[in-house]
């Protein structure tokens, strides 16, 4: 399969392109960063993405999507990166999608149809810990009435505080590190118990603190099957993973195009700052990175169209590339940018936070490196 | 030799609240809030980027020691 989008996906590609830019650019996120929204995006915005097909990309079409794949959604995240606009899109329309459309049938057709509609949002609450490790789970699932009652906690819960359902990965076997006993349950952020406290974090993006205290959920809760959770957490967690990466190619692609404009305006000591050749060779360095990482993530994802099965090593292969190019492409434009990049008054700030935070979601380039070490068994 | 300093010293700076913020994880990214003490990992990170860009940067540096130490030829 060629490393370039059809023409279909090209086609989706530049109206997410010409839609983010006219709609949500970087002073969106400026906007609700500097009113301190309460939401910390635009509701009127995912309307707007409902009414476009985003919401519902990947919902079937028998459930009011379009019914298309990873590529296609992540041809979207990548305008998303190259716009730094904070919305659902990933939590919801992403991984929330993603994790329905492995459930059973009566939940999937109730609540992808309003994912569809922009009705509905979803949070994927996973991590315990400040690094990403989901063979972690120690969060507890015990056996109670009907159903069960959840208790411990969850961090770094993205878009947890405007979710209405929560995906909460729960340990009702076996001991934090293993990968049997775990269970995904569908969780009504409002049950009593339930504490979701809103972060603020470096980027002005969402992410939630979870405490579950005797959480008590109905059997009809589980997402799949009870004590083999981990088989879907996964698949989930891939879909998620590549999104991501492809979220990083377009911030990182975003702040190295600004840069080479920079380098071609600014002068010094007489001459372009793009004239000197110790700049010219570290452009050219992180142009060739951003090419081959962009290959990576799109084989990726279509792995995840074509062979989800074994699409895992390009998933690992692409998120810690992604997490990689993205960072070097920041840091540069930070430096080449010189003093002004520190500066609130330009962007390139603004991509160095979220390329920051993008690049710890969902495991950071040690994880997914470690990763396909352990698969390759090195 | 105060060139290599000032640009070994900022570079290391970098590199080690890289190391901070990576080993601090998602709790480093707080930018608000109690646990992260007002995102201070976040802010002492982005603080350090500045320490190759202010007092002559990393590039000037590097080119006096090029040609001052090392009398390499070139402008």
């Amino acid at each position: 399969m060629a490393l370039v989008l059809d023409e279909q996906q090209a086609m989706l590609q530049e109206s997410a392109r010409n839609f983010l830019a006219d709609k949500a650019p970087v002073a969106h996120l400026r906007k609700l960063r500097d009113g301190r929204d309460a939401d910390g995006f635009s509701r009127d915005l995912w309307k707007e993405f409902a009414e476009m097909g985003f919401t519902g990309v990947l919902v079937p079409e028998e459930h009011g999507g379009l019914g298309l794949g990873h590529v296609e959604a992540g041809t979207i995240m990548e305008e998303i990166g190259r716009n730094l606009t904070p919305s659902p899109f990933l939590s919801t329309a992403i991984v929330g999608v993603s994790a329905l459309l492995r459930a059973n049938g009566e939940r999937k057709g109730e609540l992808l149809p309003k994912i569809a509609a922009g009705d509905l949002l979803m949070a994927l609450a996973v991590d315990e810990r400040a690094k990403h490790g989901p063979r972690q789970v120690a969060l507890s699932a015990k056996r109670s009435g009907n159903g069960f009652a959840l208790s411990g906690t969850k961090t770094f819960v993205v878009d947890g505080h405007v979710a209405d359902v929560l995906i909460v990965a729960a340990r009702t076997a076996g001991a934090p590190g293993e990968t049997d006993g775990l269970t995904l349950f569908l969780v009504d952020p409002k049950t009593t118990g339930l504490e979701v406290k809103r972060a603020v974090m470096v980027d002005s993006h969402n992410a939630a603190r979870l405490t579950f205290d005797h959480v008590q959920v109905d059997a009809d809760a589980v997402l799949g099957e009870v004590d083999a959770g981990w088989a879907v957490l996964e698949g989930v967690l891939n879909v998620g993973r590549g999104a991501v990466a492809a979220e990083l190619v377009g911030c990182g692609e975003e702040a190295f195009g600004r840069t080479v404009s920079y380098l071609k305006e600014r002068k010094q000591f007489g001459r372009a700052i793009g004239e000197f050749q110790a700049l010219q060779h570290r452009a050219a360095h992180l142009y060739s990175e951003i090419e081959i990482t962009r290959a990576a993530v799109l084989k990726a994802l279509q792995q995840l169209d074509q062979k989800p099965e074994s699409a895992e090593p390009f998933v690992a292969i692409a998120k810690a590339r992604a997490g990689k190019t993205a960072t070097l492409a920041v840091q540069e434009a930070v430096q080449m940018h010189g003093g002004i990049g520190m500066t609130d008054a330009i962007d390139i700030g603004l991509f160095m936070k979220r390329v920051r935070v993008a690049e710890e979601l969902f495991g950071d380039a040690n994880f997914h490196a470690d990763r396909l070490a352990r698969l390759k068994q090195y | 030799m105060s060139s290599m300093l000032k640009y070994y010293g900022a570079e290391l700076n970098k590199r080690r609240h890289e190391l901070l913020m990576s080993a601090g994880g998602s709790d480093a990214l707080e930018w608000e809030g109690e646990r992260s003490r007002g995102g201070d990992r976040a802010r002492s990170w982005l603080r350090t980027k500045a320490n190759s860009i202010e007092g002559g940067t990393s590039e000037v540096q590097l080119n006096i020691i090029a040609k001052r130490l090392l009398e390499l030829p070139g402008a």
